[in-house]
């Protein structure tokens, strides 16, 4: 079982909203979206993309606003970054969310930029005292400025970074406890970890904290020269939905994004894979948005 | 899963300095693992730091740098789409070339390496007679065309004027219907306008 610890108050995570089944936003697949509007729970998006926005850009968004639930997404504030988090970053970041009215927002625990180098890419932490700290640093500065509640993804590594002082799963426990953030399981990443590191899922599951685990991530990606990566190009595979059963099983997940970026099938496909999930969240009797879920988000 | 003996600690901000420039420098992450206390040093690390860094496993960090490279290039290929289609792994191979010498930064970095890379692109069609040989004469207009529609993309670009020897349209018309494109030359007018911010994108060629 997940670790429970009975002394500590019920987190503000436990009271966020069921959302369900959604997509990560992208545009190919967009008139598609609204053909089968009914097959969408709701809908994640890249935050970077609505940053300085065109009129294009900034009426795409309020036309997705004005049918579905989104969550911002966001890839490059670096909350990692040992030199600290670009506050005009924050302010603009705070803006979309603020424009957006989410429920709760995402992004992921890792750096992506140091000394002038922007690295294009979710780089991994060492994961030790010193880069909990940092994180958490950062993320009490941006919480000044966003008030809604974080959530924090997992994200894959080709290696763990020299100074690690701790396994992933307990740095992540100490991180979200120490955040006051949730997490954002990606069941992918996880899968992928396991397998390139070769550790067992299930002892990572029974490290976090029950009431922190919020939304997930799943995808599929392709094996290269021996190693899985997460190239977000493929249907989940077999041993991702597994997993995602014993997360199911296990956490009071509020929602569940199916993450394809690359390769993009039939729009069915799509749809076929989130009536997997729903029907996984279903024998667990996770998620079923509600009526007022809808109106309180869009 | 328990937590193992704690280690000696590093400064992650110099830490970080270094693996940003190893993760994207061939070269230098080259001579790291040739010389890690050399280069260690170079970054202002301790003895401590550079040895911590050492451990780092050579074909792991390669394959990472691979990755982020290889990412990179995706997004630059969906921006000049049509040219890449046209020029596949020669487009690839120098964009790796390219990606060495290049970093952007910010919200959109995409745009800026695209931009960058057309018109490195474009300079190495003039320069190098062997590659232009080897591609339509009009390769060198659609990158011109497809960085201009990047650029009049920003928010902030009201107006945007551009001039072509070839008919840049009717070419990526045939490109995207994979049919020939027409090769002679016909002087084109493209025209792209925002009045406002708050007005879309208006197009026009002439």
């Amino acid at each position: 079982m997940a670790v429970v610890d009975k002394h500590q108050p019920p987190s503000r995570f436990s009271s966020l909203p069921v959302l369900g089944v959604g997509l990560g936003y992208r545009a190919p697949f967009r008139s598609d979206l609204f053909l089968h509007q009914e097959k969408v729970d709701f809908l994640e998006i890249t935050a970077e993309h609505y940053l300085k926005a065109t009129a294009e850009k900034r009426h795409e968004l309020a036309l997705l606003k004005e049918h579905f639930t989104l969550i911002p997404h966001a890839l490059n504030l670096s909350l990692g970054s040992a030199e600290g988090v670009d506050q005009q970053y924050i302010d603009t970041l705070a803006a979309l969310i603020e424009e957006v009215n989410p429920p709760w927002w995402s992004e992921h625990i890792c750096f992506t930029r140091a000394g002038g180098v922007d690295i294009g890419h979710l780089s991994p932490l060492p994961f030790s005292q010193q880069a909990l700290d940092i994180l958490c640093r950062n993320i009490e500065k941006v919480q000044k400025t966003i008030k809604r509640p974080l959530i924090l993804e997992n994200i894959t590594y080709a290696m763990p970074i020299p100074g690690g002082e701790l396994d992933e799963a307990h740095f992540l426990r100490q991180l979200l406890q120490a955040s006051d953030c949730g997490l954002l399981l990606d069941v992918t990443n996880l899968h992928t970890n396991a397998t390139n590191h070769e550790y067992n899922p299930i002892d990572f599951l029974e490290a976090l904290p029950k009431d922190r685990v919020v939304q997930l991530h799943f995808v599929g990606g392709i094996w290269q020269h021996g190693v899985l990566l997460d190239t977000h190009s493929q249907p989940t595979p077999p041993e991702v939905w597994d997993l995602m059963d014993e997360v199911l099983r296990r956490f009071p997940i509020k929602g569940a994004i199916l993450e394809r970026d690359e390769d993009i099938p039939a729009f069915s496909e799509l749809t076929e894979e989130l009536a997997r999930a729903r029907a996984i969240g279903d024998t667990y009797g996770r998620w079923r948005p509600t009526p007022e879920t809808r109106e309180a988000f869009i | 899963m328990n937590a193992t003996t704690p280690q000696p600690q590093a400064d992650l901000s110099k830490v970080q300095t270094l693996l940003a420039r190893l993760y994207t420098q061939t070269a230098l992450r080259q001579r790291f693992f040739e010389d890690p206390e050399l280069v260690g040093k170079e970054f202002g690390l301790s003895a401590q730091e550079i040895q911590l860094l050492s451990t780092l496993p050579p074909a792991q960090t390669h394959f990472f740098s691979h990755s982020l490279i290889h990412k990179r290039q995706g997004q630059v290929q969906k921006l000049l789409a049509y040219s890449y289609g046209v020029m596949g792994s020669t487009f690839q191979k120098l964009f790796h070339q390219f990606a060495e010498e290049t970093n952007f930064k910010g919200i959109r970095k995409h745009q800026e390496d695209a931009l960058a890379f057309a018109s490195y692109l474009q300079q190495s069609l003039k320069q190098d007679t062997a590659l232009a040989a080897r591609f339509p004469a009009w390769l060198g207009d659609l990158l011109a065309y497809e960085a201009a529609c990047i650029e009049a993309n920003q928010p902030s670009c009201r107006l945007l004027v551009r001039w072509f020897r070839y008919p840049v349209r009717d070419i990526a018309r045939a490109l995207f219907k994979e049919q020939p494109p027409p090769e002679t030359t016909r002087m084109t007018l493209a025209v792209w306008l925002r009045p406002t911010s708050s007005h879309k994108l208006t197009h026009r060629l002439f």
